[in-house]
């Protein structure tokens, strides 16, 4: 065939069948790319497997009659590896995205996709939050699978399962609102990427990962910040319906969710503030800067 | 605007550093037709490079403004970019996945370009095979020689067919097979499909022989726009004589100082070693009274002809823009007031 011939041929996608196509390339690539560095994956499970241990370990110090003072079931196990479990999400959707803008730009790959950018990145960015999530469920469903092994008590039953995954997406997606924004952010402020990995650290701090929320009634100050996090009601949500068995419907858990709900504006603002920063990076040229 | 495939109105770049703006590209109005190969000339640091980006919608202009076949790339960025074919030369193999085989590299972009996915295989498997690709598609881009990453470069920016292609220096590091290659098929997309080519390069010949119509661009200003044969006919003046001296017993360099020590001679254009010569291009005031004085001058030397010459394309830039292209030439900077200033 002649080469003029196939430029005779025409052909484009349009609509959302064409959005769904650029989000999942933009997963699948970056899924691709993940597992080429074999040692970095090996690596990676390796440290879901430790960091499980540990927790079990620290869970037979951890006296049960201490956590049913504080209203949950007596399992520090069953406790700490649901707040692993989902603090994993964490940095995948709040810091992944600017750790990943920095590989972007340096690599000079931006840019390229800039020249392609069909809608202000919106398809590239939900393809790599859907990575980022695949990525964090794979290691949830390994810290939960692990947690069963060595005895935690979570519900088996579906229904609690079924709205535990609603409060997992609901707080996934907010974070990943916070993560668009602050991937928007790092093209012109390169530092930012350092303090996202300290937002992390103090969201897995206060949220309360390693100790209950009750603990913190003690702090006022620290329990206010705390709840200004989403990340601590989600994780409350979270643990009350996987280890206490207690539905969404309860009023102990009707504040938290209502909580949770507040923050869902954030998921829009996360793509408005990603737009206003690539203009004023095109603006300043400093899409390729690195 | 319609009636031309590119437009563009006073289109000013301005970098702001802390204590000064360096005017990239200054109040450029240029109107390139469809189905026009148009070349964009100038020295390292002329502002090629950020008039092409503007196009390409990856720098916003801080004045003037641009059309893309009647879009604006202000107000219609993604239109814009949905009829053009981008190509970042020199550093093009930084806009690849290099963790990605070639292939992948190609059906990523064809994803995010919405070019249907048989269409993408169809175009990508014959352009591959065109540019003698295909037995590298599998391998990952970090195993890519520069040449075959700007292949590959060349190949993403067709993908989608666009009208319009901006490409900055698309034969630079292609071997000289593979450059000839390049070029044919780029002239054969304008003559035969009409596409539009925007084109930056160093290379003189490959300008004279692809361009249809020729931009001169030095510190950001556009300093002459014409053909290939409109440029050498304004500088038509320059009076350019070229000597062959035969290299056998003679040193260039003795050439060179003879004829740098005398008074017709105003500059040595070039010299160059050939085979069993030396070809020398000097240029001056008055043929007549300059022949005999650079004759009488090397008569030490075996002389095979001094002649009248006609400049190259290379040589009318050099009248136009004041500077040869490989020389690197700052942009303009303009110093801010400070504070205090008044």
């Amino acid at each position: 065939m002649d080469i003029i011939e196939i430029f005779r041929e025409e052909g484009e996608e349009k609509g959302f069948h064409a959005f769904l196509r650029r989000a999942l390339a933009s997963c699948y690539y970056q899924l691709k790319i993940y597992t080429s560095y074999r040692m970095n994956f090996a690596l990676d499970l390796i440290d879901i497997t430790i960091s499980a241990l540990i927790y079990y370990y620290i869970g037979l110090l951890v006296s049960p009659q201490d956590l049913a003072k504080l209203g949950y079931t007596p399992d520090y196990v069953a406790f700490a590896l649901a707040g692993i479990a989902l603090s994993r999400y964490i940095w995948t959707s709040v810091a992944r995205l600017a750790h990943k803008m920095r590989h972007e730009i340096s690599a000079g790959t931006f840019e390229s996709l800039a020249a392609v950018d069909f809608d202000n990145f919106k398809g590239w960015l939900v393809g790599q939050i859907l990575y980022g999530f695949t990525w964090s469920s794979t290691v949830f469903f390994i810290t939960i699978f692990i947690g069963y092994s060595l005895g935690a008590t979570f519900t088996r039953n579906p229904i609690f399962w079924l709205q535990a995954l609603f409060i997992v997406l609901l707080t996934v997606l907010i974070h990943a609102g916070i993560g668009v924004m602050a991937a928007g952010m790092y093209i012109i402020h390169k530092q930012l990427e350092t303090l996202l990995v300290l937002l992390t650290a103090v969201i897995e701090f206060f949220g309360g990962v390693l100790y209950p929320l009750s603990l913190l009634w003690n702090y006022p100050l620290l329990y206010y910040i705390a709840i200004l996090i989403p990340f601590t009601h989600g994780l409350e949500l979270f643990r009350r319906l996987i280890i206490d068995e207690i539905p969404l419907n309860n009023p102990m858990m009707i504040p938290h969710l209502l909580a949770l709900l507040v923050f869902v504006p954030i998921i829009f603002l996360g793509f408005k503030v990603f737009e206003y920063y690539l203009y004023k990076a095109k603006k300043l040229g400093l899409v390729a800067a690195y | 605007m319609k009636d031309y495939a590119i437009v563009t109105e006073n289109l000013t770049k301005i970098y702001k550093d802390k204590n000064q703006e360096v005017v990239a590209v200054d109040h450029v109005s240029i109107k390139i037709k469809y189905g026009e190969f148009f070349g964009l000339l100038g020295p390292n640091g002329a502002g090629k490079t950020t008039f092409t980006k503007m196009l390409a919608t990856l720098l916003i202009p801080d004045e003037g403004e641009a059309w893309i076949e009647g879009y604006s790339i202000l107000k219609d960025p993604i239109e814009v970019r949905k009829r053009i074919g981008w190509m970042m030369g020199e550093t093009g193999g930084r806009a690849l996945y290099w963790r990605l085989s070639g292939w992948d590299n190609l059906m990523f972009f064809a994803s995010i370009l919405n070019v249907p996915k048989d269409v993408a295989e169809k175009r990508a498997r014959t352009l591959l095979e065109f540019l003698e690709l295909e037995d590298a598609a599998n391998k990952l881009v970090m195993n890519y020689s520069t040449g075959m990453r700007i292949k590959l470069m060349l190949i993403r920016a067709l993908l989608h067919n666009p009208d319009i292609l901006i490409l900055d220096e698309p034969t630079l590091g292609l071997d000289v097979e593979s450059a000839i290659k390049v070029r044919t098929f780029l002239r054969r997309l304008t003559d035969e499909l009409g596409k539009t080519i925007l084109f930056t390069s160093h290379n003189m010949y490959e300008v004279e022989q692809l361009c249809d119509r020729i931009a001169v661009i030095n510190k950001g200003r556009i300093v002459f726009i014409g053909t290939p044969r409109e440029i050498r006919e304004k500088v038509e003046e320059m009076k350019i004589i070229e000597i062959i001296i035969s290299s056998k017993d003679s040193d260039l360099e003795d050439v060179i100082k003879r004829l740098q020590g005398l008074s017709v001679v105003n500059t040595i254009l070039s010299h160059e070693k050939e085979a069993k010569s030396y070809r020398i291009r000097v240029t001056v005031d008055d043929y007549y009274v300059a022949i005999p004085e650079i004759a009488q001058a090397l008569k030490d030397f075996k002389v095979e002809s001094i002649s009248r010459a006609l400049p190259t394309l290379e040589e009318a830039f050099l009248k136009i823009a004041g500077v040869r292209l490989e020389e690197t030439e700052k942009p303009r900077r303009i110093r801010r007031p400070g504070r205090g200033a008044h």
